[in-house]
């Protein structure tokens, strides 16, 4: 009988040797291993299992096929990233556990850290070896609406400013949250491009804006590509006004916060504070 | 103290005008420095003191507060108030400021009408000439004593498609290694041919490096 099982590890302290269980049960059952990112896949074989931290694998593997998510909460996550690569891993990880929620709501099988032993249909019963845990890192995460997987109606974290991203010049990042408005017509800011499930999810957010006398036209969006809600915000006077927006996500994909400078401008300041993101609604 | 930046022609501190009587700076806090060669546009709406900057620079005008320190000539502000003694005529005009700047009459009377091409008017007093005769004068001169900064407000705007093209090719062709600062409200002119920008508004003065971006900056301000 034709069997495949995916594993998709999470950031998890346990993932290596759980994978390496799961690996050296399947191939005593006789299964082929593979593992690595979706690229270096070979051919798949009828009776194997795929041991990977690719997310992307998620959308080219058909869902009845779909198995195991090993996961601990995501809080292990830094909290604050404020470079690229810090950027890129947390929006790796959200994918990751986006992926895992549409698989765990089609019925894959879900192992906590804790657990030694699970079992797979076909594969039989599978034990991992003890451990020496580290302690995990128990500070507030954006990724903190995966804390139970699926995101319920209520789950939420808060978007760290300096997860988005502050074009510079001709460059996409590299400014800061605290950004002086005079230019030309531009966008102002970015990101964090972190995956969401089905629903409907709010963010809001707060800017500290000095209009030093002008009226910045200013303009905020939430989407997933092209597909947005927004809210245009002449401002005129100075203060601290929050922003709400609500976007029904149909499908897992990465969301985006972006604010525009609409039109260019001579005088002003603005400056982002945290995001929070939360969800409404289910799909 | 620093080493010095041989490259640097003008630096202004801290500059700030507010003129007597009134209670509103034109600007204030006002710094930057323009290379030897350096082309930078003064953009503003009317108003918001191009010209008395360009004045400034010029020695005209003295300002409230700060400092110009010059380390290369530089023109008189060449525009449509002439700058000249009205009574005088262009010829002895022209035979003052060869004086003045140790510089051979016949040698500038002859590079000024070239340029200039007024003719017998020079021998008519400065007073009676129209504008657009004083620009010429005033450029012809300015070109014929070589400086090597030039301080232009709006010249190049007055007289015919003739004169403004001698006027582009003295200026930006001929003289292509100079420095100059030029107020004007032609942005393609600007855009073509400046480095560096400073707008001027409501009292403040910020400095772009990108042109283009002073230029949209101004075009809104301009329609808003």
């Amino acid at each position: 009988m034709m069997r495949r099982l995916f594993v998709l590890l999470l950031d998890t302290v346990s993932t290596e040797v759980w994978s390496k269980a799961v690996a050296d049960d399947a191939r005593s059952r006789g299964w082929d291993v593979i593992e690595g990112p979706v690229a270096n896949w070979p051919k798949l074989t009828d009776r194997c299992v795929v041991v990977s931290d690719d997310p992307d694998w998620g959308i080219i593997v058909p869902p009845v096929e779909c198995a195991v998510i090993m996961m601990t909460p995501p809080s292990i996550v830094d909290g604050r990233p404020n470079d690229s690569e810090a950027k890129e891993k947390l929006a790796l990880a959200s994918a990751r556990y986006a992926k895992a929620a549409a698989m765990l709501a089609g019925g894959g099988v879900r192992v906590d850290s804790e657990m030694t032993s699970f079992t797979l249909a076909d594969l039989g019963n599978v034990t991992r070896p003890d451990y020496t845990s580290r302690p995990l890192k128990r500070s507030p995460s954006p990724l903190d609406y995966f804390a139970t997987i699926p995101p319920p109606v209520g789950a939420a974290a808060v978007w760290p400013a300096e997860i988005m991203a502050f074009p510079k010049g001709s460059e996409l990042d590299g400014g800061k949250p605290d950004m002086d408005l005079t230019g030309r017509a531009r966008l102002l800011f970015h990101g964090p491009h972190l995956y969401l499930t089905p629903g409907l999810w709010r963010v809001t957010f707060q800017i500290s804006v000095d209009p030093e006398g002008d009226v910045p036209p200013l303009r905020f969006e939430w989407k997933h590509g092209e597909d947005m809600v927004y809210c245009d915000a002449p401002i005129n006077q100075s203060g601290r006004y929050e922003i709400r927006l609500e976007r029904r996500w149909e499908v897992v994909g990465p969301s985006q916060i972006t604010g525009w400078l609409m039109q260019a401008i001579f005088n002003g300041r603005l400056e982002l504070h945290d995001c929070r993101i939360e969800k409404l609604a289910d799909a | 103290m620093g080493p010095v930046d041989e490259t640097i022609g003008l630096r202004v501190e801290n500059l700030a005008k507010t003129y007597h009587g009134s209670t509103r700076s034109l600007f204030d806090g006002l710094n930057f420095t323009v290379a030897r060669n350096g082309r930078l546009a003064i953009l503003g709406r009317n108003g918001q003191g191009k010209s008395t900057l360009i004045k400034m620079l010029g020695g005209v005008l003295p300002p409230t507060q700060g400092s110009i320190k010059w380390k290369m000539s530089s023109s008189w502000p060449i525009g449509l108030g002439g700058g000249f003694q009205g009574s005088l005529s262009g010829l002895d005009n022209i035979r003052f400021l060869s004086r003045i700047y140790d510089r051979d009459f016949r040698d500038i009377l002859e590079r000024v009408d070239s340029f200039a091409e007024l003719g017998s008017a020079l021998k008519n007093p400065v007073k009676i000439y129209s504008s657009g005769m004083r620009a010429r004068l005033a450029f012809g001169l300015s070109l014929a004593i070589e400086f090597d900064c030039y301080l232009i407000d709006e010249l190049v705007s007055v007289g015919d498609a003739r004169f403004q093209r001698k006027c582009n090719e003295e200026l930006f062709q001929a003289r292509a290694n100079r420095a100059f600062m030029m107020a004007s409200h032609d942005v393609h002119m600007i855009a073509a041919h400046c480095d560096q920008a400073l707008v001027i508004e409501s009292g403040k003065a910020k400095l772009f490096d990108d042109v283009g971006e002073a230029v949209d900056i101004y075009t809104w301000l301009r329609s808003s």
